[in-house]
């Protein structure tokens, strides 16, 4: 039980990983991207396809897996996102609902629908603390996840291209006006949040069975993180995403059910909605 | 407040000459309709049969996402539990269609009700986020309990109307005409009632419905059971007319296209998402065709064929009164 627990915390952290980029996304744009698991999806795939098939470095591969998922996040932002910067956020939703399913369909032309393994990351013998087990590969997705969350509150708070985006997320128009480069920002976010993907992607693919669908459970998890953490503050969805992690564990563990996660967490979520509509929106949404 | 409030405004034509026409268009329509079987195969009429399936949940989701702007990312769901249940309800339990036809139905709104009922609380946004994950829901654990898949192992038995069953494509085609036409029927009949107005209300701004006392949880939870009946009932079709029910006519892939039929339809009459029914179903298009429609169609045309429809008749209008 312990153990479930604690392979729980490691889960959790690429989960919020995951959804850390559609908080990025959300708050610069109050857009929820759909196809942020495809994105991170054919990262992942670029990835094992050519460290493993075609033998290229590690490190090679990881950032050149990062780049296509990035340039795959700016894409939609000028395909879907852009131009619909002035009709509802349902609208642009099925815009990207759109790029999702496209996205899927090109994968399985390109990759196949097969099942693949991926190798972790790092090979080794498990650490043992306490008489429990830690792999490295979940030691090093743990610390990836928490270095990258960092390093987006010290992007957001610190920098000055960080102020700008806080700017542009509180009133874009306004941002325009005193010259911010919106545009480029926008883009920024959700390249980052590409990127965000694929790094998440990559750290669980080897914890799963892959096959071009696998981010769809992802989705499903970051989603609901979403809703439950309040879209736009990044901590509070980290740690729904964790708690989800944790849920599933244990459900797995009890009941072995497919898809009982799933149910569990809409009946939660609807729960939750009813319950206290207010305290989960996020606070600008009447606005958007 | 775009294209709905455009075509009112720009409506030079009267109005009953307008709606007489149009009646006299879907009467024409069903009386093609009704002979295909006559004059085709069976092949052919199983694809105007899938049409007319498609056709009756595209109508429901029309309601539900060009009325009143709210959006079910898993309709395929609302689809397949009723089509389960009609399954194992005529050959399991051995009912005859007259009570498996309602009850699916039934099944279907009271689903669609539950995936809306968080409309009562919040916003089209995170309604939309619940019928993800309803959607997912059900296709990972509902379809997979043991009374969906034992429905899913066996045939659905043929329908017997009276004495005689109806063995054939082509004897139960009718079944599915009359289906079709009631959906189609009762659709236009709420078009130009009270609730319509609401829910158009609604779906321009929810502000605007709210100040105009529209009680616009309500409306958005009724245009959800509205749309889920329709699924039901085409749920139920697909069930006869398939005479299998599988997982795999119902994941992603269905709601995806559900949903680009009626984008691409585009807001206004029922008779844009029907067209686009026939562009996707009548025969097999490549998966990739609805994802990049659904992409296209919302940034270059937001108003779907409906819209094409509005521009052509103005263009006519205009010309005449030259």
């Amino acid at each position: 039980m312990t153990q479930v627990l604690v392979n729980g915390v490691f889960v959790g952290l690429i989960y919020a990983l995951f959804s850390l980029g559609m908080v990025v996304v959300y708050d610069g744009s109050r857009r929820i991207n759909f196809a942020h698991g495809e994105t991170g999806m054919i990262g992942a795939f670029v990835f094992a396809t050519v460290s493993q098939d075609h033998g290229l470095p590690v490190p090679i591969a990881i950032v050149g897996a990062i780049a296509v998922s990035a340039a795959l996040g700016v894409l939609t932002e000028r395909l879907v996102a852009r131009p619909l910067g002035d009709q509802s956020q349902l609208t642009t939703m099925l815009g990207t609902f759109g790029i999702g399913a496209f996205l899927l369909v090109m994968a399985a032309e390109i990759f196949g629908a097969g099942l693949r393994v991926q190798p972790p990351l790092i090979q080794g013998t498990p650490i043992e603390v306490g008489g429990l087990l830690i792999t490295r590969h979940q030691l090093l997705a743990g610390a990836v996840a928490i270095a990258l969350f960092a390093g987006v509150e010290l992007l957001y708070r610190h920098t000055r291209i960080g102020i700008y985006l806080q700017a542009i997320a509180m009133t874009p128009a306004s941002a325009q006006v005193i010259g911010l480069p919106v545009n480029a920002c926008s883009m920024l976010t959700w390249g980052l949040s590409g990127a965000l993907a694929a790094v998440a992607a990559i750290l669980i693919s080897p914890l799963v069975t892959m096959s071009i669908g696998f981010m769809s459970a992802l989705l499903v998890r970051g989603v609901s993180a979403l809703v439950l953490g309040g879209f736009n503050r990044a901590f509070l969805v980290g740690g729904a995403a964790v708690a989800i992690a944790e849920l599933e564990g244990i459900i797995q563990l009890e009941f072995s059910t497919a898809g009982l996660t799933e149910v569990v967490l809409a009946g939660a979520i609807v729960a939750v909605l009813l319950a206290r509509p207010l305290a989960l929106s996020a606070e600008r949404e009447a606005t958007a | 407040m775009t294209a709905l409030a455009r075509s009112a405004v720009t409506t030079s034509a009267p109005r009953a000459a307008r709606t007489g026409a149009a009646s006299a268009g879907w009467s024409l329509l069903f009386a093609g309709l009704a002979v295909v079987p006559l004059l085709t195969g069976e092949l052919t009429t199983y694809r105007v049969g899938l049409v007319l399936i498609q056709g009756t949940a595209a109508i429901g989701l029309h309601v539900l996402v060009n009325w009143s702007r709210q959006v079910s990312l898993g309709h395929a769901a609302l689809v397949a539990v009723p089509a389960f249940i009609a399954a194992s309800l005529s050959g399991e339990s051995d009912l005859p269609l007259a009570v498996v036809l309602p009850l699916a139905t039934a099944a279907g709104a009271a689903l669609g009700a539950l995936v809306g009922l968080p409309a009562l609380r919040v916003r089209a946004m995170q309604v939309a986020l619940v019928t993800l994950l309803a959607g997912v829901a059900v296709d990972r654990f509902a379809l997979a309990l043991p009374w969906f898949r034992r429905a899913s192992l066996s045939q659905v038995p043929s329908v017997q109307l009276g004495p005689w069953p109806l063995f054939t494509n082509r004897a139960l085609y009718p079944v599915l005409l009359v289906v079709f036409g009631a959906a189609v029927m009762f659709t236009r009949q709420l078009d130009q009632s009270k609730v319509a107005r609401a829910l158009k209300l609604l779906g321009s701004s929810d502000q605007l419905a709210q100040a105009a006392g529209v009680p616009t949880g309500r409306y958005a939870m009724f245009a959800y059971a509205y749309a889920g009946a329709l699924a039901g009932a085409a749920g139920a079709m697909h069930a006869y007319w398939v005479t299998r029910v599988g997982t795999a006519s119902f994941g992603l892939a269905a709601s995806l296209l559900l949903l680009t039929i009626v984008v691409v339809g585009g807001p206004g009459s029922i008779a844009g998402p029907l067209l686009a029914t026939v562009l996707f179903v009548s025969r097999d298009v490549p998966l990739w065709l609805p994802a990049l429609s659904l992409m296209a169609v919302i940034v270059v045309a937001p108003e779907g064929i409906n819209g094409l429809g509005r521009a052509l008749r103005r263009r006519v209008e205009n010309r005449r009164h030259r």
